[in-house]
């Protein structure tokens, strides 16, 4: 009996070194393989600004912990910021690229080439032409693909102060790191921290957190990624010729938004220096403050206004009455939301930015306290 | 040994009873989608769902999709969970070992026999349901008027030989993924008496990990979950074929049969047999 136990241990032995030898040679080898050090952390930020001309490829993961509740009609944006969104992505240059959307129920893929963008939509089994570009659309999964949302990120806070971080593995590269902190006390961003690849200067890993807050409400990061042009055939739309084909023209927001008198923006809000007159090349539509704690103020038409106040109001946001009008603010942490109604000038404002509420509900105090201009 | 354990699953009716009910939920949908002529909205419902509509080629691939999380890993593990414990059970563990056959012998070729169900498994339900796609939905020929061909999740035309290939490969792959589960519950039934004990002991299991790939909490063990990547076999029909996830989920199976044949061996060779 004795015999048969003793035989029986080493059989265990054998399984338990398996398995310590399955689950631990990989934390092992990543463990001595974990790179160490600092880089300059203003160089780093030029070359990350100056990586839109790198190629790749590669396979993102975006986890977007935002308390987004599920928006009607939204469901694609609440999903990308509220989910984990798997993104296939080539790049070849800034009007040469590719991203995919995978899931186990399809797939949607946005193509840009020099003739325009392309949407392939697994479920619709179509493929849309988008002609000319579009000034103003939803936040989209390739916006927080590392490169872009990194680049982005860092251009917008051109003024703040970076500070280096510990150099990580990433994708299994070598990956130096930087963290930006935005000066402005306003700005909901607490901090903002950013791997690129040693070789490259692309982003591999961008990491946003809120201020206040001990984890990061946005993460993105390259699970694969290998440096290099991608093949040309990866990077036009190949689709059967029985699916579906819409052409579509980009929306003219511009359009919609100038049938409202198109009032020059004001000069500041909430002692904010106006920065940009017409936002996204729409008339009417101001940028103020700069950095991340920059807003957007825009007029709207009363019906998108109304809507997205009473959506906003339910969904918790403050709904207050004020001499000059409604003001309901909604925080979505880092976003801020302002509807606006001035009763004086019987206008809707729409106010949006990575600011703390208090800062747009005075701004909005401003604007709809502006007398309403003849036409 | 293997022989032995091959034609007692060719002759057990039980067996053909488990493929013929696994073929049956897949028949049931299509004859829904078929009189409804209402697909999934896009993004929504099982994979390749809304496309069978408009080529019957694919259902194949949307019946692994219905029967992949639930019901193919229900009829493994009432397989594997049977292979030890059922014989046990039924008293004639105790003949097979004394012909004499080695323990880990009887332990290979109930994985074989495990594999070979299992395949057999995928295979009639891929079958039996291109039958029933092409029956009922056609090939998409009847609508453009000309040879029609199946179109990728990336939109790009698979011809029937390239689906076909494809089509083998995530068959492949969902073998595999079933094996590795398989493993677990073959485990499992070296540790009773019971079949249905070790069964339900590996549909916990998969219950377990179906639940925690779900709470962003486990994320840190998520990617050592045994049903983490099973449906990357989907995957094989994207362009380029996206072959991270199917990477992954293969070495992942590997290594459960690897420990959990492991320790199935080192269990049952050294287990006092009294049944």
């Amino acid at each position: 009996m004795a015999g048969v136990r003793s035989r029986g241990l080493w059989r265990w032995a054998v399984v338990v070194s398996a398995a310590v030898l399955v689950l631990g040679v990989p934390v092992v080898v990543t463990a001595v393989t974990e790179p160490t050090g600092t880089v300059e952390a203003t160089g780093l930020r030029e070359r990350v600004v100056r990586s839109a001309d790198v190629p790749y490829q590669g396979v993102s993961v975006v986890q977007g912990a935002l308390p987004l509740p599920e928006l009607p009609k939204l469901e694609d944006v609440s999903r990308l910021l509220t989910g984990v969104t798997t993104v296939r992505s080539w790049y070849r240059s800034p009007d040469r690229w590719r991203f995919d959307v995978v899931s186990t129920a399809g797939e949607r893929d946005t193509y840009r080439t020099p003739d325009g963008e392309f949407v392939w939509d697994y479920g619709a089994d179509q493929v849309t032409r988008l002609v000319g570009t579009a000034p103003v659309r939803l936040p989209r999964a390739g916006d927080l693909l590392p490169p872009d949302l990194a680049r982005r990120l860092l251009a917008t806070a051109s003024g703040d102060v970076v500070t280096a971080l510990d150099a990580r593995s990433v994708a299994g590269r070598r990956a130096d790191g930087l963290r930006l902190v935005p000066a402005d006390p306003a700005t909901t961003i607490g901090q903002v921290d950013v791997w690129a690849d040693s070789g490259t200067g692309v982003p591999l890993r961008v990491e946003v957190t809120p201020r206040g807050a001990a984890r990061p409400i946005l993460v993105t990061a390259f699970d694969r990624f290998t440096p290099g042009p991608p093949d040309d055939g990866v990077l036009v739309p190949d689709v059967g010729r029985s699916s579906g084909y819409a052409v579509v023209e980009a929306p003219d927001i511009a359009g919609a938004l100038g049938f409202l008198g198109g009032d020059p923006p004001q000069t500041s809000l909430a002692g904010r220096p106006l920065r940009e007159a017409d936002g996204a090349g729409v008339r009417g539509v101001g940028v103020y403050g700069t950095g991340l704690s920059s807003f957007v103020a825009l007029p709207v038409p009363r019906d998108v206004g109304a809507q997205a106040a009473d959506a906003g109001a339910k969904a918790g946001g403050g709904d207050v009455t004020v001499p000059n009008g409604r003001i309901v603010s909604l925080s979505v942490s880092p976003l801020s939301v302002v509807i606006a109604r001035s009763a004086v000038a019987r206008r809707w404002y729409l106010l949006v930015g990575m600011v703390d509420t208090s800062v747009l509900r005075t701004a909005a105090t401003e604007l709809i306290a502006l007398p309403r201009r003849g036409r | 040994m293997i022989g032995v354990e091959l034609r007692k699953l060719a002759l057990r009716p039980r067996v053909w009873l488990s493929i013929g009910l696994l073929c049956l939920l897949p028949a049931l949908v299509a004859v829904l989608l078929s009189v409804s002529d209402l697909a999934p909205p896009p993004g929504q419902g099982g994979a390749f769902l809304s496309a069978v509509l408009r080529n019957g080629a694919l259902y194949p691939a949307a019946a692994l999709a219905m029967v992949l999380p639930v019901f193919l890993p229900l009829a493994v593990a009432v397989f594997a969970g049977d292979a030890i414990a059922g014989e046990a059970a039924t008293g004639t563990l105790r003949y097979l070992l004394v012909r004499p056959v080695a323990r880990p012998r009887v332990l290979v070729a109930k994985l074989v026999a495990l594999a070979v169900f299992t395949v057999l498994a995928v295979l009639v339900v891929a079958v039996t349901s291109l039958v029933v796609g092409l029956v009922l939905f056609g090939t998409g020929a009847e609508a453009v008027g000309q040879a029609s061909a199946a179109t990728s999740l990336s939109g790009i035309d698979l011809s029937p030989g390239e689906l076909a290939v494809r089509m083998a490969a995530a068959i492949g792959y969902i073998v595999v993924s079933m094996v590795g589960f398989g493993s677990i519950a073959l485990f499992f039934s070296t540790l009773s008496d019971s079949a249905i004990g070790a069964a339900l002991a590996a549909l916990a299991v998969l219950i377990a990990s179906s639940i925690m790939e779900t709470l962003q909490a486990a994320a840190a063990i998520k990617p050592y979950l045994p049903t983490n990547y099973w449906l990357s076999w989907i995957d094989f029909f994207r362009d380029p074929v996206f072959w991270d996830n199917i990477d992954k989920g293969l070495l992942l199976q590997a290594g459960y049969i690897v420990l959990f044949f492991g320790a199935a061996w080192a269990n049952f060779a050294s287990k006092d047999i009294t049944s």
